[in-house]
């Protein structure tokens, strides 16, 4: 069906010379690190940008839609990983937004659009999302099938899904990979791009890898390993991903939690961080490990007891909380916003939880400032950045070193790590665990809760499984795979429960 | 991380001197990721002071300027306060109101030195506390900066009406001269624009300050990173309303009389200057390096309307296809700064 989608490009840097093609009937990968092109290379294809060089091919007919709109009219439907849905609208006004069915009197006809709406879910075999609600209410993972079903809605010749999974639990990234499976039987192509190498290899039929704008190559997916992508991705052999264990958890309490509950999904928690140690968290999305975290930093209210290092402490605002000497790193299921702040630059970024220490009389000195940042940029590998670089301009995993950067200049004992690998590339992840590994070797505790089960399963001394508000279960390191972790995330003991669930996608 | 990395005497960039280092990161940090708005701005004040000078000769001479930056003064004040309230993704309308109400309260109660001194404290101290209630309602209780602001500038108005309920009253003559007189040769309006400019400088180099630009580039982000946002946005509004004070004092200097509406026709320049000067309404970026050449674009503006002979009503329709105008400007700038940007990367 469609053929030949061909791109060049010399002037600008962000893709240079890239040349693209998938088949009908095929499930073509795109990989690379964050900043290596892939999403510029989608937003050209989509109209969001304009080529300074080079064309699309579609059909073998030049392609040049004006915008994301009349792409997806003309047979290219691009599901975006910034999902460009209107929060305040409900889920059928944003699947028919702009070509809303019309009543005589050329107003909208809500309930036949919902209806439509109905339909079409039911179609794709969705369930549990109301066309009715608004989009605001929905969860992340359930706007990220909302924005799936608009696309599919089109009826697209060419299906692309620019990180569609990352916000998605387990069974849904299951369903979603089924239904670009039938798709491609169908006759149509598709571009997955992920970062999670096992679902790229499950469900793709050939690859191609980008690096620094450029393409590196394409390969049929049978003929190379996982650890030839890495490489082709990284420019290099990556060693190791997950870090040698140099810390053990020692004797010393860090961070004791007694029965912390909050008004919202949190139902009495029961925790002990240790020196050294990094506990992992998991659960299904919204089962309260997200306010088991902004409790703990202050950022919501909670009831029950928290003590660091032994001292009954009271958060009232991230700045207690900041005091008592912990520090957070959360990254939302959007990745966008809390944490880092877009206008300013990386110094500015880095020293702002530190700014009580660093003024003289009220006045920040330059010089001292930058000395202060010096070994986070060290640290953090960040060397390479500039510091009076804006942080809105950085890639997606610089960001995330940023923000993690500036609390460790706050000399935090206590460290919680909220999703922070989520969409990052191979090998940022691999120096976040070595950082992570360091942290913990020299007396630090980490709270690390993560979507990524693998990651569950081979970085944590201990895991803790929450589930509806509590933690149902803890394993130690190497006492579960993935399987039983995931068994344990449903609320079930056994493996039934998720076999049950795997044909349905709930909200 | 242990306390060994945090040692603060390691220096990251041994070879270059600080001075130099500094000097050649300040213009970096401008031409790299910094803004080129402001700089737009002082372009298109030199552009209406040459066009006026061109129109009017001898404006270039010390005493004319001196007569245009006391024209300036007063909405340059103003505009510092509104350009803060900006910087957080705030706007502040009550300036309006503080203004009218300070001018009457001068007006009516300026008789010699000592109630000068005594009146004027009162004043700047009533600026300051009525920012404060906009910065409580806005920070403690979240209110609309908007809605909030629209409120206190008409309570404000109507507390000047009752304190003089038409233009008059008075000041000391010996006071309304300040603007005019010149000291060690140059005007005092200058000194005044060079001291706020320091004071800015100095500002900006405040922890307060970098809290101001971090909750409006991201309020969420900043709170996380551990700036008290309540706290903050008090100080920020009664900043505004310690300038609107301020300005309330220059202005009267100029009009030698109190006036309850003065400051309703000022509320627009003021935001205009802080957009004009290329500070992003969103907030997180700008400065009043910026708003001090779109205070002076705005009186120029004017300056050159009155050379041609126009009806004054016109200052006001211009003043607002100015703004259209910055604001257009500004985004045409920003979008071809965004361009030169992705191609560096």
């Amino acid at each position: 069906m469609a053929r030949g989608i061909s791109k060049a490009f010399a002037g600008v840097k962000a893709l240079s010379g890239v040349s693209f093609d998938v088949v009908g009937g095929e499930i073509h990968a795109l990989l690379g690190e964050n900043g290596a092109g892939k999403s510029t290379l989608i937003k050209v294809i989509a109209g969001v940008y304009h080529a300074d060089a080079g064309e699309v091919q579609f059909r073998g007919e030049r392609f040049t839609p004006r915008d994301p709109d009349e792409s997806s009219r003309k047979g290219v439907g691009v599901v975006f990983q910034e999902l460009p849905l209107v929060p305040d609208l409900t889920v059928a006004e944003n699947i028919f937004f702009n070509r809303q069915p019309l009543t005589r009197l050329r107003t909208v006809a809500g309930r036949r659009m919902r209806s439509r709406a109905q339909e079409l879910f039911e179609d794709l075999g969705l369930r549990g999302i109301d066309p009715g609600r608004q989009v605001r209410d929905l969860s992340m993972a359930a706007r990220q099938l909302v924005a799936i079903a608009k696309v599919l809605s089109y009826d697209p010749a060419v299906l692309v899904l620019d990180e569609a999974t990352s916000a998605l639990g387990p069974a849904e990234v299951s369903w979603l990979l089924d239904h670009a499976r039938q798709c491609a039987i169908s006759g149509k192509g598709i571009i997955f791009i992920s970062h999670r190498l096992a679902e790229v290899q499950e469900a793709c039929d050939r690859v191609t890898v980008l690096r620094n704008g450029q393409s590196v190559g394409t390969w049929q997916l049978g003929e190379v390993g996982g650890e030839d992508l890495v490489a082709a991705m990284l420019g290099r052999r990556l060693t190791q991903l997950y870090s040698p264990r140099r810390s053990e958890p020692t004797e010393k309490v860090l961070l004791s939690v007694s029965n912390l509950s909050t008004s919202q999904r949190l139902r009495g928690v029961n925790l002990e961080l240790h020196s050294g140690e990094i506990l992992g968290m998991c659960g299904l999305e919204g089962q309260g490990q997200l306010d088991l975290f902004l409790a703990l930093f202050g950022v919501v209210k909670s009831h029950g007891s928290i003590s660091v290092e032994g001292v009954p402490r009271q958060f009232h605002s991230p700045r207690d909380a900041i005091r008592a000497g912990i520090g957070i790193a959360l990254v939302p299921e959007d990745r966008k916003g809390e944490g880092m702040l877009p206008s300013l630059s990386v110094r500015e970024n880095l020293s702002l939880p530190s700014l009580e220490h660093l003024h003289r009389f009220g006045i920040l000195g330059r010089d001292v400032e930058q000395q202060f940042i010096g070994p986070a940029v060290k640290d953090l590998r960040i060397g390479r950045l500039d510091p009076e670089q804006f942080v809105g301009t950085l890639s997606g995993g610089n960001q995330q070193k940023v923000v993690v950067g500036k609390f460790l200049l706050t000399g935090a004992k206590v460290l919680l790590f909220y999703d922070l690998t989520r969409g990052v590339d191979v090998g940022t992840k691999a120096e976040i665990f070595r950082m992570m590994e360091d942290l913990a070797a020299d007396g630090a505790g980490i709270l690390y809760y993560s979507s990524d089960v693998t990651e569950l399963v081979n970085v944590p001394h201990r895991i803790a499984v929450v589930f509806e508000g509590q933690i149902i279960r803890e394993f130690r390191h190497g006492e579960c795979g993935e399987e039983s972790l995931v068994a344990a995330m449903v609320g079930s003991t056994d493996q039934e429960a998720l076999v049950s669930e795997g044909g349905e996608v709930d909200s | 991380m242990s306390e060994a990395k945090l040692d603060v005497s390691r220096s990251p960039d041994g070879h270059r001197s600080p001075a130099l280092r500094s000097a050649t990161g300040a213009f970096g940090a401008w031409t790299r990721s910094g803004d080129i708005r402001p700089l737009a701005a002082w372009v298109l004040a030199l552009a209406f002071l040459f066009t006026y000078a061109a129109l009017q000769p001898g404006t270039l001479s010390n005493t004319q300027l001196g007569i245009i930056c006391a024209d300036t003064l007063p909405l340059a004040v103003l505009a510092l306060g509104q350009g803060i309230v900006i910087l957080t993704a705030g706007i502040d309308l009550s300036v309006g109101g503080v203004l009218s109400l300070s001018t009457t309260i001068a007006a009516t109660h300026f008789t010699n030195g000592a109630t000068m001194v005594v009146w004027g404290l009162v004043i700047l101290a009533f600026g300051m506390a009525a920012g404060a209630v906009n910065g409580v309602l806005v920070g403690r209780f979240g209110l609309q900066p908007f809605i909030v602001t629209l409120a206190t500038w008409s309570i404000y108005d109507g507390i000047a009406l009752y304190v003089l309920p038409v233009e008059g009253g008075q000041v000391p003559v010996g006071f309304a001269n300040w603007i005019n007189n010149s000291a060690s040769g140059l005007p005092n309006a200058i000194w005044a624009l060079i001291v706020m400019v320091v004071i800015w400088l100095w500002f900006k180099r405040t922890r307060t300050a970098r809290q101001i630009y971090a909750i409006g580039s991201d309020r969420e982000g900043a709170r996380i990173a551990g700036v008290s946002i309540d706290r903050t946005l008090v100080v920020t509004y009664a900043i505004s309303g310690f300038c609107a004070a301020a300005a309330a004092l220059f202005y009267v200097m100029l009009t030698a009389s109190g006036d309850p509406t003065s400051g309703d026709s000022l509320i627009l320049p003021s935001v205009a200057a802080v957009v004009i000067g290329g500070t992003n309404l969103f907030g997180g970026k700008g400065g009043f390096v910026g708003t001090i050449a779109g205070a002076l674009t705005l009186t120029l503006l004017g300056d050159v309307i009155f050379v041609f002979n126009l009806p004054s009503y016109w200052t006001v329709v211009a003043d607002g296809l100015l703004l259209i105008l910055a604001v257009l400007m500004g985004g045409a700038l920003q979008q071809l700064q965004l361009r030169r940007m992705m191609r560096r990367q």
